[in-house]
């Protein structure tokens, strides 16, 4: 039984029972304080505990989530990671106890071990497993432990995610919520049978032992706090931490302007070739209540980059929880004050049968749209307090890079390159520059690793990595910079590489307020390279920058070059071969011209921006004498160009007529639904 | 013996005296403008307490030992030289890459929760300042590409064109062939002498740290050579000061190693956390006096709480990347655990959660808590601890600084408004949250480690840990509690029980045993190279202090891993060399004991294979330690040290009780105290709740335990 249809709704918690009600009045304020603490403690120490256990590069970057959840399925807080597994875990619970809990042939009991990867259930994507327990107390359900991180391999038609996937069949494993355990063991024919699915059956049981490891160190703990506190206080603490979220948020809400705050973002790959698609984001701020409409996007595809409700939900809260609701526990009960609205027959809300493979990567628009749609209302908002998420979107382009194949000592591999994943720039900030490198918008407090640790590991060598000059927007605050790590194949014969960034023909990542989107990034592959003999010979040809690398293409100096989209199939790259690999940059904000000439002088000497840039986008003029900005001369410029700009500028109406006359070619809006609105699904889809 | 140990905090500098077995302890604020004003003034209070002047004292002082927390954060604040980076070309961007995400460096639980909020630590070289040079080597240490000699000159030429006072050179895998840094030294020795330089360091990153990961081995380099004239001008500040008072024994420094070292041979990173470390350590050495036990250590400062375990008399858990300020270095580190919570903490409201929050702001020593009277009005833990009636006003530091309880009850007024009830209502609550903050925290990092709080004695001490250590041990759920008459002045006490101690690494790959066949692959003879070199390197270095060869003891760990790991597991190994198969099997087998201790048992993959990647050798040179004699049984009876009773808050007896209160020097051995007492320090107050007892033990140490109902 498909769950999905009803699974956002899921996400809201019930009204409290009048005994809940009682228990969470009878917590002490001390009581609160010291107990909240402590379940986040414990959420920490599970989360600690699960990187050190597993095995797989996701993991021990921390893209996980340790988190409690009420004996409904609500989330209560959690330790991260990336908040969108945690938000995501609450519907498979939900589901679990709806469809097992008075089910003979299955059960809810103590001991009990759930797994589920089915995104029709609750998770993400197919990668993305996890693993919950009941937490009984003397017969009685109180609670549910999660645990939760992505698997880099699962058996999908190639190694990792795959952007050929054409429905849910090419996926590997995909398991509804299933008991793998009972009496606090799990079962050995379950966990073979799981890893049977995967090209690496090891990783995978070793990451699902990691993932029960956190879960019941959760329920033990949970446990014990019921034993010193009794069973009535912890329910009345589960309920009063929900309660507290929602009046929290709902206090913050009321200070906020009223008003629809409106984004769009267009995504230019369809996975298994190109194609436009658009995603509109209106958030309908009234009172205490927040609606996000996503109904004018477009409709889904055969191709990888569906999703389902519950997963745009979770990747709204990516932002709510890591920025403008920081300071209140990430619980479900954010839900009570802020509802969805989807299209069904959009890419939001695909049919049970669309892939999902790259689900998470594909909903990067919606983490911009909504870091877009909050700094558009907070400005407008008087309260200072919550202005610094006043910030134009962080990078969200995806920057996954998959390998498998033979190391140098001889051993097999297969897993994701960190580096591009957690380098993305951030998006800049009403008050100052977007961070350079900053993180992984969808794991913010992950970790890239060393390059020395990646060439130890991985058969290549890194031909610099920089940041990326010109990738963060331009504006008056810049948004951070992108990191740029090509890799040349160094040791073995070959590997198999893909790729699965976005963003090569449209800017992906928008600025605010006059800032300047990210720059766009084109998949670069260099094959029968001279570049072996190179190193020893004339080091001085080997590209160690990307000017360098740009140039030496733009000479015809590295053999073969293929120049696609950066979402890229599996493909061997032989020995001195090279892989781009790019993070993405943040948007700008506000006016380029009105940055202070001494930030471009900086930017030019950091290797941030271009001299092209800072002539023909930020306006300044160069003493001819000294090589430095001529602060006067450049104000005379900066004003010319805003008289120019006065010029150019056309009414809406006239804009509006020239925009629509530019309608993209038909080949490009295959799926994109009804120009321009994409209100309509214009492409009916069979899928086999 | 006559020696002196001085431990700068965050609020206060502490002095520990032994002067042939008389001790005498004395604390000064720590004064942060220049710390050679509280150290001196710490110094001479202690003096008198022993009828010495100060220049009397230093002329017959045998040693000097000193740790520190606070020397590197304030130099840090400060402008350092300019630095010049040479590395790998391409490369440059690497520390201010941050394996992305270094904003979050320095930075625990909650605090690095709100997004927007954050930015990187601020470079300490400015990105114009870093220059790239060809050259590479890949991950066997072959060089694959020959250094750019010219274009190393024509760098050079450019940073001392912009000034450059120094150069720190790091390049990819110099840990594995460090040939290509060693050739810049060359060049600039050749290209620009010494004189020319001014004797500014150059500074070679496989020399400063041989171990692969290059933002911690880049991020050492240059923090060593940024802080390296700046450390060295405050240190000889102090040490000038004394030799100007007739000081002739040698300076010694506290290493975050565990051990101690001389201020000529110590880097600039190794005295950082001093005191904390300094504090595990004597933790150690008095779990011995009591039969190795395992103990909790738990040090309640002005602004700061910090925690560390001890294990059967050992210190077995260290840090392989600790983060100093907020920079990642690659240095090991005997580890603690600090949050912020202490005297100073502030008690406010969280409106958007409607919670009662304790720090992890803080007072600190300048305004202080409001009952200092010095500017403070924010309500902190002391002025809580005041109003419940725990802390004499007339006798806080023996009277030396008058406490107001009217400014302390003024301070939470606000609070209280808001809360609708009594100042003293919302004190008590701060203080159980704190407490709890405490103990759950203890709880969890003991837990972590695969132990349980109730198998340890909790070891109180700092200027708030007698006060608090009942209540945040219950929370910890632990049950019994050492306290020290020189509690105060703790970590001061812990650098004279310090060993000589220092590590030696490096980074090799190398397969132990073969994936899939599981046989053993060891490259014997490199192996015992590696170690051999290690060795003699240390002998070297331990000879220039005096000390001999037979003296030094070693213990080898390795950085190993399963096949497909990216992170590497130290485990201690029980041989020095590798000769027969059962030596390899003897490393495998502590390594996988070591490795399912810590994480797991189902983690333990050999069908994987294993590797290792890094050794490192820990030489320790044992020094003369202070002895603590046992004393005789003087009876239960308590009566001689009752000095008065005032009114004390106490929960669980329904509010305020009028309460005993003793005098701490006025104990002797044997004599018992049944809660709830408070007894009185110069240096700190001994809170023993209703349901807990103290009984003085035969080294003078409070013993406290709980009473079971």
């Amino acid at each position: 039984m498909a769950f999905v249809d009803d699974i956002v709704e899921s996400l809201k918690p019930k009204p409290p029972t009048e005994r809940e009600l009682a228990l969470a009045e009878k917590v002490p304020l001390d009581d609160f304080t010291i107990y909240y603490d402590k379940i986040y403690m414990i959420c920490d120490e599970a989360k600690e505990l699960f990187v050190r256990s597993g095995v797989t590069t996701m993991l021990l970057s921390g893209d996980l989530i340790a988190g409690v959840y009420n004996a409904q399925g609500d989330l209560i807080n959690c330790v991260c990671g990336a908040y969108i597994h945690a938000v995501t875990a609450s519907p498979a619970i939900k589901y679990i106890i709806q469809r097992f809990k008075d089910d003979p042939t299955v059960g809810v009991k103590e001991g009990d071990i759930f797994f589920f990867n089915d995104i029709l259930y609750g998770s993400l994507h197919s990668p993305d497993e996890a693993v919950v327990m009941p937490i009984f107390w003397e017969g009685e359900l109180i609670g549910f432990a999660g645990a939760a991180v992505q698997q880099t391999e699962v058996g999908a038609i190639d190694p990792g995610m795959t952007p050929r996937a054409k429905s849910r069949w090419d996926e590997g494993l995909k398991m509804p919520p299933v008991k793998i355990g009972e009496n606090y063991k799990l079962k050995t024919d379950m966990i073979e049978a799981l890893a049977n699915m995967c090209r690496t059956p090891e990783q995978h049981i070793i990451d699902t032992k990691a993932r029960t490891i956190a879960a019941d160190t959760v329920r033990r703990r949970i446990q014990d706090m019921v034993k010193e506190k009794g069973k009535d206080f912890v329910i009345g603490l589960f309920t009063r931490i929900l309660l507290e979220t929602e009046k929290g948020a709902r206090e913050k809400l009321k200070r906020w302007q009223d008003g629809t705050y409106r984004t769009q973002i267009f995504f230019d790959s369809l996975g298994y070739k190109e194609g436009l698609q658009k995603f509109t984001m209106e958030l309908i701020k009234e009172g205490d209540r927040i609606l996000f409409d996503f109904t004018k996007t477009s409709q889904e595809t055969d191709g990888p980059w569906n999703s389902f409700p519950h997963c745009v939900a979770a990747h709204v809260c990516s932002w709510l929880y890591g920025a403008v609701y920081a300071d209140l526990p990430p619980s479900s009960g954010i839900f009570l004050s802020h509802d969805f609205k989807f299209r069904k027959g959009s890419i939001l809300h695909a049919h049970t049968l669309a892939s999902t493979n790259l689900s998470p990567p594909g909903l990067g628009p919606i983490i911009a749209a909504t870091q877009a749609c909050f700094a558009k209302m907070l400005y407008s908002s008087s309260d200072s307090e919550d202005k610094v998420a006043v910030m134009a979107p962080t990078s969200v382009t995806s920057g996954a890079n998959y390998f498998g194949g033979v190391n140098q000592w001889g051993r097999g591999i297969g897993d994701m390159m960190s580096i591009s994943l957690n380098t993305m720039g951030e998006g800049a900030k009403c008050h100052a520059d977007g961070t350079n490198a900053w993180g992984f918008s969808w794991c913010p407090w992950g970790k890239a690793t060393d390059v020395e640790d990646a060439e130890n590991e991985w058969p290549w060598i890194y031909l610099h990595a920089e940041h990326l000059v010109d990738s963060g927007g331009f504006g008056r605050r810049r948004g951070g910079a992108a990191v740029a790590s090509p890799v040349m194949v160094f040791n073995p014969a070959f590997v198999a590489l893909a790729s699965i960034g976005v963003n090569s023909k449209f800017a992906l990542t928008p600025g605010l307020f006059g800032g300047y989107p990210a720059c766009t990034l084109p998949g670069i592959v260099a094959k029968e390279t001279p570049l072996l003999n190179k190193l020893t010979e004339t080091p001085r040809e080997v590209p160690s920058t990307t000017d360098e690398l740009v140039e030496a293409i733009n000479q015809g100096q590295l053999g073969r070059v293929e120049l696609t989209h950066n979402v890229r199939w599996i493909q061997p790259i032989m020995q001195g071969e090279i892989h781009t690999v790019w993070s993405g940059g943040g948007g700008g904000y506000g006016d380029a011209l009105d940055r202070e000439s001494d930030l471009v002088q900086r930017d030019m000497d950091h290797k941030l921006i271009s001299e092209w840039t800072a002539v023909n986008v930020y306006r300044v003029v160069f003493d001819p004498a000294t090589g430095e900005i001529d602060k006067e001369a450049t104000e005379r410029r900066r004003q010319e160009e805003r008289e120019a700009r006065k010029k150019r500028g056309v009414s809406f109406t006239e804009f509006e007529r020239t925009w629509l006359s530019r309608k993209p070619p038909e080949e490009a809006l295959e799926f994109y639904g009804s120009w321009p609105d994409a209100e309509t699904n214009t492409r009916p889809i069979f899928r086999l | 013996m006559k020696t002196v140990d001085v431990d700068i905090g965050g609020t206060f500098t502490d002095c520990y005296l032994n002067y042939d077995d008389v001790v005498a302890t004395a604390k000064a604020s720590t004064t942060t403008y220049d710390l050679s004003v509280g150290f001196m003034k710490s110094l001479e209070a202690a003096a008198s307490k022993i009828g010495r002047t100060l220049t009397d004292l230093m002329a017959e002082i045998d040693s000097v030992r000193y740790s520190t927390t606070v020397a590197m954060n304030t130099l840090i604040q400060r402008k350092g030289p300019r630095l010049g980076v040479i590395t790998t070309k391409g490369f440059e961007d690497i520390t201010a890459i941050g394996r992305g995400s270094s904003w979050q460096d320095g930075l625990i639980g909650l605090e690095k929760r709100k997004l927007p909020s954050m930015s990187k630590p601020d470079l300490l070289v400015d990105r114009k300042m870093i220059v790239g040079v060809r050259g590479r080597v890949d991950c066997f240490g072959k060089e694959v590409t020959p250094l750019d000699e010219d274009g190393v000159r024509e760098q050079l030429y450019y940073l001392v064109n912009q000034g450059v006072r120094g150069f720190v050179v790091c390049l990819l895998w110099s840990q594995l062939n460090p040939s290509h840094e060693l050739r810049i030294r060359e060049i600039i020795e050749e290209e620009y002498p010494d004189f020319y330089l001014g004797g500014m360091p150059v500074v070679c990153s496989h020399e400063v740290l041989p171990r692969r990961g290059e933002y911690a081995r880049f991020m050492t380099a240059i923090l060593s050579a940024y802080l390296q004239q700046s450390m060295s001008e405050e240190l000889s500040n102090i040490y000038d000061r004394l030799r100007d008072m007739g000081y002739k024994g040698a300076f010694q420094l506290v290493h975050n190693t565990g051990g101690v070292g001389d201020v000529h041979s110590t880097t600039a990173i190794q005295t950082y956390n001093g005191g904390p470390v300094a504090g595990v350590i004597a933790s150690s050495y008095i779990s011995k006096l009591y039969g190795k036990g395992n103990a909790i250590v738990s040090d309640v400062g002005g602004t700061s709480f910090d925690m560390g375990l001890v294990v059967e008399g050992s210190t077995r858990f260290y840090d392989f990347e600790p983060v100093i300020d907020r920079y990642l270095v690659g240095v090991t580190m005997l580890q603690t655990r600090s949050v912020g919570a202490g005297g100073g903490s502030i008690m406010w409201y969280n409106e958007a959660l409607g919670k009662l929050e304790v720090g992890p702001q803080s007072a600190g020593a300048y305004p202080g808590p409001a009952c200092y009277n010095q500017g403070g009005e924010e309500p902190t833990s002391t002025d809580a601890d005041l109003l419940l009636g725990y802390i004499n006003p007339d006798y806080y530091h023996g009277g030396t600084l008058k406490l107001s309880v009217d400014r302390a009850r003024k301070s939470f007024r606000k609070l209280a408004g808001r809360l609708g009830v009594d100042p003293e209502e919302v004190a008590a609550m701060g203080r159980k949250i704190l407490d709890a903050k405490m103990g759950h925290e203890i709880y969890k990092e003991t837990v972590l480690r695969g132990y349980d709080p109730k198998d340890f004695i909790l070891y109180a001490f700092g200027g708030g840990g007698p006060t608090h250590c009942a209540d945040y041990a219950r929370f910890a759920g632990c049950n019994d509690v050492l306290l020290f008459p020189y509690s105060a002045v703790f970590c001061a006490f812990g650098s004279s029980t310090m060993d000589t101690i220092r590590f030696y690494e490096k980074s090799q790959h190398m397969t132990l045993m073969e994936p899939i066949t599981r046989k053993w692959a060891l490259d014997v003879g490199t192996f015992n190279e590696i170690v051999r070199q290690l060795r003699e390197k240390a002998i070297r270095e331990f000879k220039t202090e005096g000390a001999r060869a037979e003296d030094i003891k070693f213990e080898l760990s390795l950085e190993m891993r399963f096949g497909g790991q990216i992170h590497h597991f130290r485990a201690g190994v029980p041989v020095l060399f590798v000769d027969t198969e059962a030596d390899m099997d003897a490393v495998y087998r502590d390594f996988v004991k070591q490795y399912a201790e810590v994480f797991s048992p189902i983690g333990v993959s050999p069908s994987s294979g294993v590797d290792i990647e890094g050794f490192v050798l820990k030489a320790t040179v044992h020094r003369p330690k202070p002895q603590f004699a046992k004393m005789k049984f003087q009876g239960e009876d308590p009566s001689a040290a009752l000095v008065g009773e005032r009114k004390a808050f106490w929960e669980a007896l329904g509010g305020y009780q009028s309460t005993p209160v003793y005098r701490f020097h006025l104990l002797r051995v044997g004599n018992q105290i049944l809660g709830p007492a408070i007894i009185e320090s110069e240096s700190t107050t001994v809170v023993v709740p209703p349901d807990w007892a103290l009984t003085l033990d035969e080294y003078s140490n409070g013993r406290m335990k709980r009473v079971p109902a």
